[in-house]
């Protein structure tokens, strides 16, 4: 089996999200035709139980949603049809969660069977935990990002719903979480604040979620620890495949010294290949390494209060003035800007 | 759409069946009562010109009877443009045949049916226009001045988000410049998630029509009501103090309280509750800001209750 998988790759049921997506399309006056436009589907195809799709055929579903029928909220919509419909065992081994740390285990190591389109890392902040997101199988349009950072904070507000039964505490707990989106705040934003009860911003360099620590480990109503356990041998995680854009940026993080040749020599391909690979996913080399880099880079200096020195080491900087200079081109200010800004 | 185009096609049945015998009926008589010009002698600008004429009022009659529904000024538009139609179709036709001198009376009465089509239209241009008001009349709490149908949502048949942020700018102006206050209020329907799951999307999507149509009914005329995402309804009431505001949707936050929505025959009580809030706008205050106040207090009062 491939260790992961790659954009054209046939391997997501096609009733899961664009089934849906088509029906609500239908109820708003527009055919299923124009939404499976481009991608090689069609409507009968969505029926059958077996048909797979690519993350291609889905990232043109979407791009067409998004054009369509931009304003109708179909992003929020859809979380919460896919949160009523999941019912298998990673959905229940999730649900059974005893707190939000093992939530986020089960999460990781269920990836491909609950949200194999993104994935998350943590970092430890302070006061807080930060779960930075990312697409795990390739560099979408902008359109077709701003769709899943919707669904995923959709998904986010069902979870805390459900685990929280008390309207009083929700409120509390809702204080606990702030969605960071990496999009200037959209015309639609009336679906926010209808579908969404934390707090959010935009206009950030990257998706992240932050949570306050003391949530971790607060016990989850509604929630049979026991029943993680069983759910979770049900579901057998022996798909530990993981998108090929994740892949390589694991890679990347594993080896921050390491050059495209590297990587490509670690996959076991020529790096044409790699690069070839890497442009069909909509990203490069240098992309990649550029989003870690900056990615780290903030997490270190907003979050764990390191000095510039610091960060230009452990992201095998030369020195700080070649760092200060990359950090510049990212974020569009220099380190001290930004620990100004925080403080 | 197209479930639409076709009712209409149906409901029209009789009238297609009269154009489609009225159409080939011009072309014979034309046909049979001359004889076909030598192909020197035609003008093909004119024949461009005129067949232009007789597409286009084709194209305008198929229009009318595909959008409007049976009635009075239908069928006054219908025969208008017909008649209307078969002269210039005439009027094409002669650019290729030559009417023989027995008939004569043929080209005289080219003119004619353009002439009858043109009175007919306007008796229907007349009713349409008393139409038009009596339909405006019913439109007033959903629409303010002009009218935009891309802002349209079709599941609740309100105005969208985007048609009340405009309206909005515009009160906002008018506070500043004139200080007019004005007031807005949300209404969101409680647990409508859970009704979501329980009875469906197309159960889910009719309360939301029907919360729409009560609210509408309850306001007064000068309000406006926009869905505004979701299960969350928007009113706009220009000229209108905090207390005045309160009252107003109070009185409909009532009414759909009390409204029962029937699934399999029963009717289901207890969900159609609602949270609202009224806010009235600050001086100086944006859009965007105002916005996202209300709604922020509003979560906040949801999750307090």
């Amino acid at each position: 089996m491939a260790r992961f998988y790659e954009v054209e790759d046939a391997i997501f049921d096609a009733h899961t999200l664009i089934l849906p997506i088509v029906e609500m399309a239908a109820q708003r006056g527009v055919a299923s035709d124009k939404i499976l436009n481009g991608s090689k589907l069609f409507y009968s195809d969505l029926y059958k139980q077996t048909k797979q799709i690519s993350f291609a055929q889905l990232h043109c579903v979407i791009s067409n949603t998004s054009k369509l029928l931009s304003a109708d909220g179909i992003s929020f919509l859809l979380a919460e049809r896919l949160f009523h419909s999941l019912h298998g065992n990673a959905f229940q081994a999730l649900m059974h969660a005893s707190n939000l740390q093992q939530m986020f285990r089960v999460s990781q190591l269920l990836q491909f069977e609950l949200f194999p389109y993104m994935y998350a890392k943590s970092y430890r902040g302070d006061n807080q935990l930060h779960f930075v997101i990312n697409f795990s199988v390739s560099e979408p349009s902008d359109s077709v990002k701003g769709f899943f950072y919707e669904l995923l904070a959709g998904l986010i507000e069902c979870l805390l719903k459900w685990h929280v039964n008390k309207s009083t505490t929700r409120r509390k707990e809702s204080h606990g979480y702030h969605i960071k989106f990496p999009i200037a705040q959209p015309s639609h934003i009336e679906q926010f604040h209808s579908h969404l009860s934390y707090q959010y911003s935009f206009a950030h360099p990257m998706f992240i979620v932050s949570v306050n620590r003391n949530m971790l480990l607060k016990p989850h109503d509604n929630a049979l620890p026991a029943m993680t356990y069983y759910y979770l041998k049900q579901a057998r995680p022996f798909n530990l495949v993981i998108g090929f854009k994740q892949y390589i940026s694991t890679l990347i993080a594993k080896m921050p010294k390491a050059t495209s040749e590297h990587i490509a020599t670690a996959m076991g391909m020529s790096s044409a290949t790699l690069k070839r690979k890497l442009k069909q996913h909509n990203t490069s080399f240098k992309l990649l390494k550029d989003e870690w880099q900056k990615q780290q880079s903030l997490i270190y200096i907003t979050a764990q209060g390191y000095s510039n020195e610091q960060v230009a080491q452990a992201l095998a900087f030369s020195d700080i003035t070649n760092f200060r200079r990359a950090f510049k081109r990212w974020t569009g200010k220099t380190p001290s800007e930004l620990r100004a800004q925080i403080t | 759409m197209s479930v639409m185009q076709q009712s209409f096609f149906k409901l029209h049945k009789s009238l297609w069946v009269i154009l489609s015998v009225i159409i080939p009926l011009t072309i014979l008589t034309v046909i049979s009562n001359s004889t076909l010009k030598s192909f020197a002698t035609i003008d093909w600008v004119d024949c461009i010109g005129e067949g232009g004429i007789a597409f286009m009022t084709l194209l305008w009659l198929v229009a009318t009877l595909l959008s409007r529904p049976k009635g009075k000024v239908t069928l006054l538009l219908f025969f208008g443009l017909s008649a209307l139609h078969i002269s210039m179709l005439m009027d094409f036709l002669d650019e290729f045949y030559r009417f023989d001198s027995a008939n004569t009376w043929l080209s005289a009465f080219e003119a004619f049916p353009a002439f009858i089509g043109m009175i007919l239209m306007s008796f229907a241009m007349y009713f349409w226009y008393q139409e038009q008001q009596i339909l405006n009349f019913m439109l007033l709490k959903k629409e303010r001045f002009y009218r935009e149908y891309g802002l349209t949502d079709l599941i609740s048949g309100l105005y969208r988000a985007e048609y009340m942020k405009q309206q909005i700018d515009k009160e906002l102006l008018a506070l500043d410049h004139h200080n007019i206050a004005f007031c807005i209020a949300l209404i969101d329907i409680k647990d409508f998630s859970a009704f979501n799951a329980k009875y469906g999307v197309t159960k889910a999507n009719s309360l939301l029509a029907d919360v729409g149509q009560i609210i509408l009914l309850n306001l007064r005329d000068t309000d406006l009501v926009c869905r505004y995402a979701s299960d969350r309804f928007i009113v706009l009431m220009p000229n209108t103090n905090l207390t005045t505001a309160k009252q107003v949707i109070s009185q409909v936050a009532d009414r759909v309280s009390n409204h029962k929505p029937y699934a399999q025959g029963d009717s289901i009580s207890g969900c159609n509750d609602v949270h609202w809030l009224c806010v009235q706008a600050q001086k100086g205050e944006q859009q965007k800001g105002i916005l996202a106040r209300i709604n922020e207090q509003l979560n906040t009062q949801k999750s307090a209750a």
